[in-house]
């Protein structure tokens, strides 16, 4: 009930849904870097995989050399080889 | 880029987080303002640095995600201090260094000039050695920029600007030439025309002077075709004459030939990749060869480079490494057919006659002719026929006049005319 009022006032007054809902903002630059902002910590770590704990539940990047350039409390800058971005809510 | 600089001046660990609560690890220290930089996963945990300060605060988070926390490495500042404090001879070695360098950098080791073309470098060099811009010059005894240029500006006439900057042990010294001017023609020198060149006078119109020769008549290169040495008495009369600056436009067909060897095939250089560097050290202007065996390539090309050591803030340090590389190529003789390699020589040799011809000639006929010397060899020779303006005032020898040779551009300009 909570999220849909969100989305709806998100919605109804253009805010980005980021900031209202609380879920993540990914910027993916090819198939080599991925930003993402307003997570919740990292729960994995490999070169091969990483997953990252979000508001809206884990996303799994899949890939090769896999590494964490930048981890903030609020973002994250991965950089690699992807070969999938998945969602586990 | 100051990131980095002011993590190593402050100091850091590497460390290895090894245990199944590594990540959960990661997530509290960013919790807890712990700041995380270089993340890498290792076998069963994560390598990441913090900062010094920070690394004791780890202690209880470790305990918390039940992980072991190793030290891989320090680094810092402080650390490396630390790690070399007790290594005396190490540190004065290296304060003598940078002593050593923060004093010869108070001196000049190198003049450099640039610019010069057509003025005479000596007499540049010999102005600021007057001056104590010279090797082993202490800088603070050279006198000021206005007063280097004045000097070199006095001393030589050709220079239209100059400045010395300082860089390091390097005077380099900047100098801007005079653009001359075409001089103009004396009209009041006495002088004859002669021909530029052998050939058969086509067309003459004379302004000044007296006619030696005529149209249609053949003349030698040299020969004086109109003379400024003018009779002005009547026959039966004492000889006098009248010293006059010639003016005559002197068409003539003329003949160029040229001739040369030129080969059958082409020379392609392709580099095999291994190569030999001969390096030497300048220092303080000195030139020390290292040990370098002689090159056992047959063929190679050679190229030279010289890199200077320059400190911040100190500049030029007067220690340079010379470098000369030896890259080992493999020559491929590619065949030409015998009209190529006859074109190739026959521009090669029009560029040659072009450089004996005055301005305006024009190009009657030319005729290209080989002999085959060897397989490898053909001998080519070109001929080519203008018309041509020969003329070329040449000062006359009197008791008062004993100028240089003077072109008269005038008449050049009427032979293109025509």
């Amino acid at each position: 009930m909570k999220k849909r009022i969100s989305e709806a006032a998100a919605d109804a007054w253009g805010v980005p849904k980021d900031v209202i809902m609380n879920i993540p903002r990914f910027t993916i630059s090819g198939d080599r870097e991925i930003y993402i902002e307003n997570h919740k910590g990292l729960l994995g770590y490999t070169d091969k995989e990483i997953r990252v704990l979000t508001g809206m539940g884990t996303v799994k990047i899949c890939g090769k050399n896999l590494s964490i350039d930048r981890i903030r409390l609020e973002d994250i800058l991965i950089s690699g080889k992807f070969d999938a971005v998945e969602y586990e809510i | 880029m100051f990131k980095k600089f002011f993590k190593f001046l402050y100091g850091y660990v590497i460390i290895k987080v090894y245990g199944k609560g590594a990540e959960r690890f990661l997530n509290i220290c960013l919790r807890r303002g712990i700041s995380v930089w270089n993340t890498v996963p290792i076998e069963n945990g994560i390598e990441m640095c913090v900062a010094k300060s920070d690394f004791f605060l780890l202690r209880r988070i470790a305990g918390k995600c039940r992980v072991r926390v190793r030290i891989a490495e320090k680094r810092g500042l402080f650390h490396l201090i630390g790690l070399y404090r007790h290594r005396y001879a190490l540190i004065i070695g290296a304060a003598v260094c940078i002593a050593l360098l923060a004093a010869l950098s108070q001196f000049i080791w190198v003049v450099e000039i640039n610019g010069v073309e057509n003025s005479d470098i000596n007499s540049i060099t010999a102005t600021l050695d007057r001056l104590g811009i010279k090797s082993g010059a202490l800088k603070r005894n050279i006198p000021e920029g206005m007063e280097i240029k004045r000097e070199i500006l006095n001393d030589t006439d050709q220079i239209a600007w100059a400045w010395v900057y300082i860089e390091g042990a390097k005077a380099r010294v900047e100098i801007y030439e005079k653009i001359i001017p075409p001089s103009v023609i004396d009209k009041s020198t006495p002088c004859d025309i002669v021909a530029a060149c052998d050939g058969v006078i086509k067309k003459m119109v004379v302004k000044n002077g007296e006619e030696i020769f005529k149209t249609g008549d053949a003349v030698n290169s040299g020969d004086v075709i109109v003379s400024g040495k003018v009779s002005a008495y009547k026959e039966g009369e004492e000889e006098k004459y009248i010293y006059v600056h010639s003016m005559a436009d002197v068409e003539a067909y003329t003949s160029h030939t040229r001739s040369g060897d030129y080969k059958l095939y082409y020379e392609s250089r392709t580099p095999t990749g291994k190569h030999r560097t001969h390096y030497s050290i300048e220092i303080l202007g000195k030139l020390f060869s290292l040990p370098f065996k002689d090159i056992a390539y047959e063929e190679y090309d050679v190229k030279e480079s010289r890199y200077e050591l320059s400190i911040p803030f100190f500049g030029y340090t007067g220690i340079a490494l010379g470098a000369v590389r030896y890259d080992e190529v493999n020559v491929n003789k590619e065949r030409l057919s015998i009209e190529t390699a006859v074109e190739f020589a026959k521009n090669d040799l029009e560029e040659k006659i072009s450089k004996e011809l005055t301005q305006g000639s024009v190009l009657t006929d030319e005729n290209v002719e080989y002999v085959k010397k060897n397989n490898e060899t053909i001998t080519v020779t070109l001929k080519m026929d203008f018309i041509q303006n020969i003329a070329v005032q040449q000062p006359l020898d009197t008791e008062e006049n004993k100028g240089e040779e003077i072109f008269d551009k005038q008449t050049d300009r009427g032979a293109a005319g025509g």
